[in-house]
């Protein structure tokens, strides 16, 4: 799975939503329809992409499939925020260094 | 409300400078890339995270004053960045920053490049 994969994954705002939901606890596709207008074919594509991408994973039990978070995704998610956060106070740092350098 | 698949980042800051100047730090392309895309080779310090190497801003929205949006792209990742700001009466500003993971208006709003890639 390639960066560009989990973060297009991941920009497409239906995508985000069904991913949150997982995080609440895995489910079937029927179930996550709830509440989105969505069909069941553009249900199961978002649920490929995400798959795809790592985000979700999903398990067999009979003829019911359930999907949840790949805490592997959530990780990534994790490495994101932590780089971030690492970022902005030192470029907030540089700000205030411009800030003392510029004109009034 | 922290889920664990939250994506974004809120920070504030009181700065001394006033809103006004401080709009300009953030807007301005020839400040923002001071501060914000630094240029390399300025800092004798190796950048622990080295995001400058592919790191684009583009400008999606501005409000004079108050607040600016950008996307950045930062190698495959497309986030949004909120910059408000405001009087905090003591002649300075609150300055605060939220930045989301890959947001729908990053990629609806992906056009004008602030700044040429150098």
């Amino acid at each position: 799975m390639s960066e560009i994969e989990f973060f297009k994954a991941l920009a497409d705002p239906t995508r985000r939503a069904v991913f949150e939901r997982l995080a609440d606890g895995e489910m079937n596709a029927t179930d996550l329809r709830q509440g989105f207008d969505l069909s069941q074919p553009a249900m199961s594509q978002h649920l490929a992409v995400l798959r795809t991408a790592g985000l979700i994973a999903e398990q067999k039990h009979g003829r019911n499939v359930l999907y949840r978070i790949n805490p592997d995704g959530v990780a990534r998610i994790h490495q994101w925020l932590s780089r971030y956060n690492a970022f902005w106070p030192s470029r907030v740092d540089d700000l205030k260094q411009l800030l003392k350098e510029m004109d009034q | 409300m922290t889920r664990k698949t939250d994506a974004s980042i809120n920070l504030t800051y009181e700065l001394d400078a006033a809103p006004s100047k401080v709009w300009r730090a953030l807007t301005v392309p020839e400040y923002v890339s001071r501060w914000l895309k630094r240029p390399t080779g300025k800092n004798e310090v190796p950048e622990e995270n080295a995001l400058e190497s592919s790191f684009e801003l583009r400008l999606i929205s501005a409000d004079p004053d108050t607040r600016v949006r950008y996307s950045i792209k930062d190698n495959d990742a497309v986030s949004v960045v909120t910059f408000q700001i405001g009087a905090n009466g003591r002649g300075g500003t609150t300055f605060s920053i939220e930045h989301e993971l890959a947001m729908s208006a990053a990629n609806s709003n992906w056009q004008q490049p602030l700044r040429a890639a150098a």
